[in-house]
């Protein structure tokens, strides 16, 4: 990055990929930056995007800080900005500041077992650490990674066509659910809370890793705290309201802590010490 | 301290500021019929001396209501950093120990501003003390010293006999800024004045203490959110983005926002983090008495009394600070 962090370098939009099928709302933008240049990122920080003239959001890294060449952003559309971005065409231009915030623990991370818990667009924000450890170098840092992946439809999953790849590594599972039964559907179907209860994992070698919608981070780390697994040991990354993503405009602080610095990665006895505002 | 103490007349600084006027704006306490204010004037006949404290603070001098700070030309993004010469004089010392803090919020974090910073840098700062107190003002309480601040280039004590002040140069800028328009500079014996406050007004108490143990409701009952104590704060720094297409090229600009509004904190998911407004009055609060404090060092309210003389609804934060040292006992 230059030493302005409020000054974006421009990328071009390489290819677009649909990704949810229900209603169209998520997309996948491959953006390469102009001259090659490459933003070095590690799991779990963000950037600042932006159309020039229409305004500027937060969104995850969604691909593996390994192989930077491009950058991919999952995005939902919700709003004006979103909705710009959505009829955007690939060759199209857009505005890019970061990397922000802090980062997975990946050093912390190793040696142990891993359990990604990701309901809908929640999966965006863990595919780098997915893919991370999941790279031939990080592999074997890791123990076992399990994947429970939640979404409302069938219709509705992100990166679909991963799963089976992912499932193909050694040591991984990836496990599927959506809320109601789907003709055809063979995979599992209910809350992910309640596929937690019937999962093992030991509880003092395994780390777990959620993001999704605030009602899925509130019962399935309930659950997983009921089964043993300790505060420290759950780890998930917030969304606040963000304009500067450099601690100064005001908009995001928890307490004294700032997401946009100081997180969006948490783990659970961090969040038991802020106050109760977010 | 003997060195850099010396004796300026009246008539001397206004001849260094009408000669430092030919290639800076100097920003100087001014009236515009109604208020006394931090103006931009261009003859020193229009600067008033005397005690009063101007009515906004000077921090839009390096924080800009409404900035500019991106262009987007030729399909590229450009910064605007300003390469303007300031000079700001006649700061208070609570208004320079309130810029020491936005200072140090905007580039002693992980990242610097450089919008600010530029500013910061490109101003010569001269300081003024107070001799009274004014209706609200409590920077006794707060720790400042009204009769000095060393945050500052050149400070000037209170206007002293026949029109004299005692100088002093806190820094090169300001040592070489005297050197430069004074002659023959008379020194005296500054043998410095002690500043011991009665009682210091501070909060100590958790965050956890702060939401729970605090009645925020009942205690800014009277609030009406419009956001007027935050605009004329001197260390408020709440701010957003907007895009604007001008003719064909986009620009960026920055524009003061305030945490006492509710959108400000609003998600697109439509949930909102401090949806009432005496969460929102909390935030402000708490920013000033913990946060900073916490992440910088210093308690970002120097006591200078302006929201306290603003606010129409008597919203009241020092009369707040010490209820919550009461119901904290
Ligand atoms: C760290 C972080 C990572 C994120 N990652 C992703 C991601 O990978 N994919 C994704 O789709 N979304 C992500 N988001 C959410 C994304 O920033 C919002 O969806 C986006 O700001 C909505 O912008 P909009 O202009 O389309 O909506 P608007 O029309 O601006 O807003 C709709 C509503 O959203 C609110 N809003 C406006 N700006 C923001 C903002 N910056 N943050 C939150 N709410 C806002 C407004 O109050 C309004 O009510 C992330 C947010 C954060 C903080
Ligand atoms: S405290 Fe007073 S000035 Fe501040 S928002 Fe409330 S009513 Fe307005
Ligand atoms: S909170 Fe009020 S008294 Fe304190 S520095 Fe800001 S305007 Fe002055
Ligand atoms: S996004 Fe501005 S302070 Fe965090």
């Amino acid at each position: 990055m230059n030493d302005n962090p409020y000054l974006p370098l421009k990328a071009e939009i390489q290819e677009i990929i649909q990704e949810t099928t229900s209603d169209l709302d998520v997309k996948t933008y491959r953006l390469k930056f102009a001259g090659d240049r490459k933003m070095e990122f590690m799991p779990g920080q963000f950037v600042e995007l932006s159309v020039a003239g229409t305004g500027e959001a937060p969104f995850g890294f969604a691909s593996n800080p390994l192989r930077n060449d491009t950058i991919d952003i999952s995005i939902k559309r919700t709003g004006t900005l979103t909705d710009v971005i959505h009829a955007l065409k690939e060759g199209d231009t857009v505005f890019v500041r970061g990397p922000f915030g802090n980062t997975f623990p990946v050093e912390k991370l190793e040696g142990n077992d891993i359990l990604y818990i990701a309901g809908g667009i929640g999966l965006a924000p863990l595919r780098p650490l997915i893919t991370y450890m999941l790279e031939d170098v990080n592999r074997s840092k890791y123990k076992k990674i399990q994947m429970l992946i939640a979404a409302r439809s069938s219709k509705d999953f992100i990166y679909f066509r991963e799963y089976e790849e992912w499932r193909g590594m050694k040591d991984t599972e990836v496990t599927l659910t959506i809320d109601n039964e789907e003709e055809g559907w063979n995979e599992n179907v209910g809350f992910p809370h309640n596929l937690v209860a019937e999962m093992t994992f030991d509880m003092n070698k395994t780390y777990a890793v959620l993001c999704g919608p605030p009602i899925m981070i509130k019962f399935v780390s309930q659950k997983l705290i009921e089964m043993g697994m300790s505060l420290d040991r759950i780890y998930t990354t917030l969304e606040m309201r963000m304009t500067c993503g450099v601690g100064n405009c005001g908009k995001c602080n928890i307490g004294h802590k700032y997401v946009c610095v100081d997180g969006p990665v948490f783990n659970l006895a961090e969040l038991g010490e802020m106050p109760d505002e977010y | 301290m003997a060195d850099p103490a010396v004796m300026i007349s009246k008539a001397e600084i206004l001849k260094m500021l009408a000669e430092l006027m030919k290639d800076a704006t100097v920003f100087a306490p001014a009236s515009n019929g109604k208020k006394l204010d931090y103006m931009p004037v261009r003859n020193v006949e229009d600067i008033v001396f005397g005690d009063d404290i101007p009515y906004k603070s000077p921090k839009e001098i390096f924080f800009p209501r409404t900035e500019k700070i991106i262009t987007f030309k030729d399909g590229d993004a450009e910064a605007e950093i300003s390469t303007e010469k300031y000079v700001l004089f006649g700061a208070r010392p609570c208004d320079l120990e309130a810029l020491d803090i936005m200072r140090k919020v905007f580039t002693e974090g992980r990242f610097k501003d450089p919008f600010f910073e530029e500013r910061y840098n490109n101003t010569l700062i001269i300081g003024v003390g107070c001799v009274d107190k004014k209706p609200g003002c409590f920077c006794d309480e707060r720790e400042t010293d009204m009769g000095y601040s060393d945050k500052c280039d050149l400070f000037l004590g209170a206007q002293g006999a026949e029109d004299y002040f005692q100088a002093l140069h806190l820094s090169e800028k300001g040592r070489e800024t005297l050197g430069r328009y004074i002659d023959g500079l008379r020194t005296f014996q500054n043998t410095g004045h002690e500043f011991k406050p009665a009682h210091t007004l501070s909060i100590d108490a958790t965050e956890e203490e702060l939401f729970d143990k605090i009645d925020w409701e009942s205690l800014v009952e009277t609030c009406q959110g419009c956001g007027m104590c935050t605009y004329i704060c001197p260390t408020c720094h709440c701010f957003g983005f907007k895009d604007v297409d001008e003719g064909g090229c986009a620009s960026r600009y920055r524009n003061w926002d305030s945490c006492m509004f509710p959108k400000f904190t609003l998600h697109a998911s439509g949930h909102n983090p401090r949806e009432e407004r005496h969460e929102r009055y909390r935030q402000r609060f708490a920013h000033k008495y913990l946060y900073v404090k916490k992440n910088f060092g210093a308690v970002a309210c120097t006591g200078c009394g302006r929201c306290v003389r603003a606010c129409p609804a008597g919203v009241n934060i020092k009369a707040i600070a010490e209820k919550i040292g009461e119901d904290l006992q």
